[in-house]
């Protein structure tokens, strides 16, 4: 009896991962100090109304990096799902790297023109300081 | 008439199961180029993980991250970026493997 009540609580409680998506940023050289974030709800039949817990993933990974910038971040989302499929959570993960110092912004970027032997307009060569030191 | 269509239900179950693969590829994300360098001189790095699946029986996904690993191991000192993740799957009988291709260009300034 005992045995069969805990293989029914196995078979509910034990869930069966599914990827959905990944995603990912550029990984810094810096990776001393890392950040990490997740946020998960649980739905019962499909029910579900919003998708605001995913929000606070930006948040907590501002804050653990108040003076820096994230980068490297892989992001996954995921589904755990129950008992035949009745109820499941859905997860979003994210890992990533606190780089001290700021993030190059499209105006620190100097563009050079070089000119070329046809006299055309060459195609903007793009330098600028590292991203981040 | 009935043995051949028995017939014909074994061989497609039998090449199922051992020949017959399908394969899905569920997305490819793409990382921006960071810093602007040259993309000539970086270093093109790859990584590979997988999944065995039966019938869905899964307790992790942990492969996605020990790829993630495998692929900044290769640069260690270096800048990681314009990363192609490849997400696909191969099917088989009541089974798949999920499979994870990272590429990279590392960055060493």
């Amino acid at each position: 009896m005992k045995f069969s009540l805990l293989s029914v609580l196995l078979v509910v409680l034990s869930g069966c991962v599914s990827l959905n998506s990944v995603s990912l940023t550029s990984v810094p050289a810096d990776r001393s100090k890392r950040v990490a974030a997740a946020s998960e709800r649980f739905i019962f039949m499909g029910f579900n109304f919003d998708n605001d817990y995913v929000n606070s993933i930006t948040s907590d990974l501002k804050t653990q990096c108040p003076n820096g910038t994230v980068s490297g971040v892989l992001t996954k989302s995921e589904s755990i799902n129950y008992f035949l499929f009745i109820f499941w959570k859905s997860r979003v993960s994210a890992n990533g790297y606190c780089v001290p110092g700021k993030m190059a912004s499209a105006n620190d970027v100097i563009r050079k023109r070089k000119p070329t032997d046809d006299g055309s307009e060459a195609a903007p060569v793009e330098t600028t300081e590292p991203a981040v030191q | 008439m009935m043995t051949k269509k028995i017939f014909l239900f074994i061989f497609t179950v039998t090449l199922s199961t051992f020949v017959g693969c399908t394969y899905s590829v569920h997305q490819v994300p793409l990382s921006d180029f960071r810093p602007y360098t040259d993309a000539k001189s970086g270093k093109p790095i790859e990584a590979r993980g997988s999944q065995f699946v039966v019938m869905g029986f899964a307790q992790e996904t942990s492969y996605v991250e020990n790829t993630y690993k495998q692929l900044q191991n290769q640069c260690a000192n270096g800048t990681v970026t314009g990363i192609a993740a490849k997400s696909y799957s191969e099917h088989g009988f009541f089974s798949w493997t999920n499979h994870i291709h990272m590429q990279g260009l590392c960055v060493r300034q």
